[in-house]
């Protein structure tokens, strides 16, 4: 994609620099997140492509489409899944075709022991009170039972979804500091 | 705010592929344009691997999950990446030793050898208590539980009218989460104290009577007092809980209330943490 057709892209989505960045990023992960919950394992690569083939026309849809921008992109994120299962149905199956590998660590114990380490650190990174509310949400689950977030969030005397809500940015900080400290922690040493 | 209760069975049936494709189009579209609904889908996905984790989901949903939601490798990561959260918690949590009767001699032994705020002095004073046979925690098999019944009808006794007239010590205490963060909860019980009062603010709903359990943080249960009342103040439900001073040993402590409701049945109120002092 040219770096011409990207930048007239993010203008399209906004005229605010940052606000644009921010959309743009918003849509790509929903395209990722929408292909990898059809099962496609190059998700990250058919976003890519949604991507190109809209920056390709941004000329044209600065100055003739109306409607959320979101939309458009979607639009040519279906057409390409059709075009892949069009290409799928009349492509044979080879059968010396190895599906990807998706395994992003050559060996599962030294990666367990890496995402221990990551996630000691990043729970110690998190704020006592914070802490404390995803421990209490874990141990509750092990109770094993169906209404364990109304009863942790009556015990803390919020709403059930403003609990839900909590424990789920409170995991995604969680998250985005163990992917962080995976990506820089250096992998241990094999004898 | 996306309503989550209103929007979460369809976004399940999207992730477990149960929707058909024009309902797929749908929720992909509204997915992709509104941020609000964006939260509300990722985070029932998040409760739909807790509750696949938690052996939770019914047999159908469960094989739907394993055939279908999880065909992604990207949804494979988030399994192994909840797991691993989830295992760790638990294993925090399972770390500390529960209180069980145990003969003197090893109850000892790990009280000594534990982990917590205790002097060595406090140790062998409390080793003298022990002795003594006033109020510890781990004595051996049947008598550590007469003990512990002994305890607990005693304080029991402490918050039923008359209330004493002993010296007494008031401690307002607020909620898990109804506090300021960070704002600890720690005291100093003065020396010439027999009672502490443990005041507890409560939630707004009320309940027909409490209890109490109080515990030392990353230790089992000490004791558990029932029946208690709230009274309607000023600044709202508050619960008063009389302890002896002396088993408020310097350390962490949780004290966890749960209210009897019209019908009979228990539920958790709220949750105290607060730290006592040497």
């Amino acid at each position: 994609m040219k770096q011409e057709d990207f930048d007239k892209l993010l203008v399209w989505l906004h005229h605010d620099r940052e606000q644009s960045g921010q959309k743009y990023e918003a849509i790509r992960e929903s395209l990722i997140k929408i292909f990898s919950w059809r099962g496609y394992y190059d998700a990250e690569e058919l976003a890519d492509e949604v991507v190109n083939r809209v920056a390709a026309k941004t000329r044209e849809l600065a100055d003739n489409y109306v409607g959320d921008p979101a939309l458009y992109f979607y639009g040519v994120a279906k057409k390409i899944l059709l075009e892949r299962e069009r290409r799928e149905q009349h492509q044979p199956l080879d059968p010396t075709m190895k599906m990807p590998d998706t395994a992003t660590e050559p060996d599962e114990a030294e990666a367990s022991a890496r995402r221990y380490e990551c996630l000691q650190k990043c729970l110690r990174e998190l704020d006592a009170d914070d802490r404390m509310l995803i421990m209490a949400y874990y141990q509750k689950s092990k109770q094993a039972k169906i209404d364990y977030r109304k009863t942790l969030a009556r015990q803390f005397d919020m709403g059930t979804n403003a609990l839900r809500v909590k424990v789920f940015r409170i995991r995604a900080r969680l998250k985005t500091c163990i992917k962080k400290c995976l990506q820089t922690s250096p992998p241990s040493e094999t004898n | 705010m996306t309503d989550l209760d209103q929007a979460q069975p369809t976004i399940r049936r999207y992730l477990l592929g149960r929707l058909d494709d024009a309902g797929r189009e749908q929720f992909e579209e509204h997915f992709v344009r509104d941020a609000e609904f964006r939260e509300a889908a990722l985070i029932v996905e998040e409760e739909l691997i807790d509750d696949y984790l938690a052996g939770l989901l019914p047999a159908d949903e469960r094989a739907r999950f394993d055939a279908h939601y999880l065909a992604g490798p990207r949804q494979r990561q988030e399994l192994t990446m909840a797991q691993a959260i989830r295992e760790f918690a638990l294993e925090d949590a399972a770390a500390a030793p529960a209180v069980v009767p145990k003969p003197t001699g090893r109850k000892l032994l790990d009280f000594l050898s534990g982990r917590g705020w205790i002097p060595a002095l406090v140790v062998a004073t409390l080793l003298l208590v022990a002795m003594a046979g006033s109020w510890v925690w781990w004595m051996s098999g049947s008598q550590g539980n007469e003990q512990q019944l002994v305890t607990a009808a005693a304080i029991a006794r402490l918050n039923k009218p008359p209330y004493s007239a002993r010296p007494t010590f008031s401690v307002p205490l607020t909620g898990f989460l109804n506090r300021a963060s960070g704002q600890a909860q720690k005291f100093a019980v003065p020396a010439d104290i027999d009672i502490v009062q443990l005041q507890l603010a409560l939630p707004a709903t009320p309940y027909q009577s409490y209890q109490a359990t109080l515990s030392v943080t990353d230790g089992g249960e000490q004791f558990t007092v029932g029946d208690l009342s709230a009274q309607q103040t000023e600044a709202g439900r508050l619960l008063n809980l009389r302890l002896p001073a002396r088993i408020l040993t310097p350390r962490d402590y949780t004290l966890s209330v749960s209210g009897r409701t019209t019908n009979g049945s228990d539920e958790s109120v709220a949750d105290y943490y607060f730290r006592v002092l040497k």
